[in-house]
């Protein structure tokens, strides 16, 4: 990817409830991303931000769809689920808030610290969502 | 190389339960909430746990983690040593609590240096 016009499209599905496959999307992003010889930092955060947005569609919603458009110098993801959504974004963004059952707290999961991570790793991060319809996670990764 | 994945392999109280690449371990991390591993852990670091299963090696997969201890003689879930194996990542058991298998491997770790 020597030429910034290049650009590449990807997409994974996340299946629902499926804890023994959950970060599968991410690990192959990953994959590829360190297989395109981008810096070890741009990884790092990009497997970070799509883990915990992974996570959310199986835990919170009914798993999903991630697609990642990589350029050389960015990487613009968006994580998009037909799940339950979110009333209150403001509060959903607050770090330790979590309606994560105590099943899945008992596995690891459900610290509230996972859209937080996003925003933190990500260079830029949008989420909106709508009851009854979805949520949709965007966010972008710049490299370098 | 200062101390590896095989060294702790050869300490006593740890039993290599899957076998990965030689690599390097340069730190210990403990913690049981995937959000602060995968956010936290340092590079190139042996990540002491009381979990598992197999998000885990999800987990340590994303960051590159060389080695899972499972501390506490907790029970390991056949998806994980499956994931593990697939994923080329170390699986040790041990029957010290986190705090001893952790400070038996920062004591491994500086001796070493
Ligand atoms: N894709 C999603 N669909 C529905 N609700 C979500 C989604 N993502 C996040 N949420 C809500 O936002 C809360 C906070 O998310 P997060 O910071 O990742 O913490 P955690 O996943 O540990 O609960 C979740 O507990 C959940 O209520
Ligand atoms: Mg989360």
């Amino acid at each position: 990817m020597a030429h910034s016009e290049q650009s590449m499209k990807v997409s994974y599905t996340v299946l629902p409830d499926d804890f023994m496959r959950a970060g599968e999307a991410s690990g192959a992003l990953k994959k590829l991303l360190k297989e395109l010889g981008f810096p070890s930092d741009t990884v790092r955060r990009c497997a970070i931000a799509t883990y915990e947005g992974e996570m959310n569609m199986v835990i919170h919603a009914q798993g999903g769809v991630v697609e990642a458009i990589i350029t050389p110098d960015t990487i613009e993801l968006e994580l998009r689920d037909t799940g339950p959504g979110i009333s209150d974004i403001e509060l959903a963004m607050t770090e330790g808030y979590s309606t994560a059952s105590d099943a899945v707290r008992d596995i690891g999961f459900g610290a509230g610290m996972g859209l937080p991570n996003i925003q933190k790793y990500s260079d830029r991060m949008s989420l909106t969502s709508e009851v009854g319809v979805g949520t949709t996670l965007r966010m972008t990764i710049r490299s370098g | 190389m200062a101390f590896t994945t095989h060294d702790l392999a050869a300490l006593p109280e740890f039993n290599a339960l899957v076998r990965g690449e030689k690599a390097p371990l340069e730190g210990v991390f403990c913690c049981d909430l995937l959000s602060l591993v995968i956010s936290r852990a340092q590079d190139n670091c042996v990540w002491i746990t009381v979990m598992g299963h197999v998000n885990t090696v999800a987990v340590a997969t994303l960051r590159d983690l060389p080695a899972i201890v499972v501390a506490e003689d907790m029970p390991v879930d056949t998806e994980m040593v499956e994931a593990a194996r697939r994923e080329g990542i170390w699986i040790y058991t041990t029957a010290l609590p986190v705090f001893k298998a952790a400070l038996a491997i920062h004591e491994a770790i500086s001796h070493a240096l």
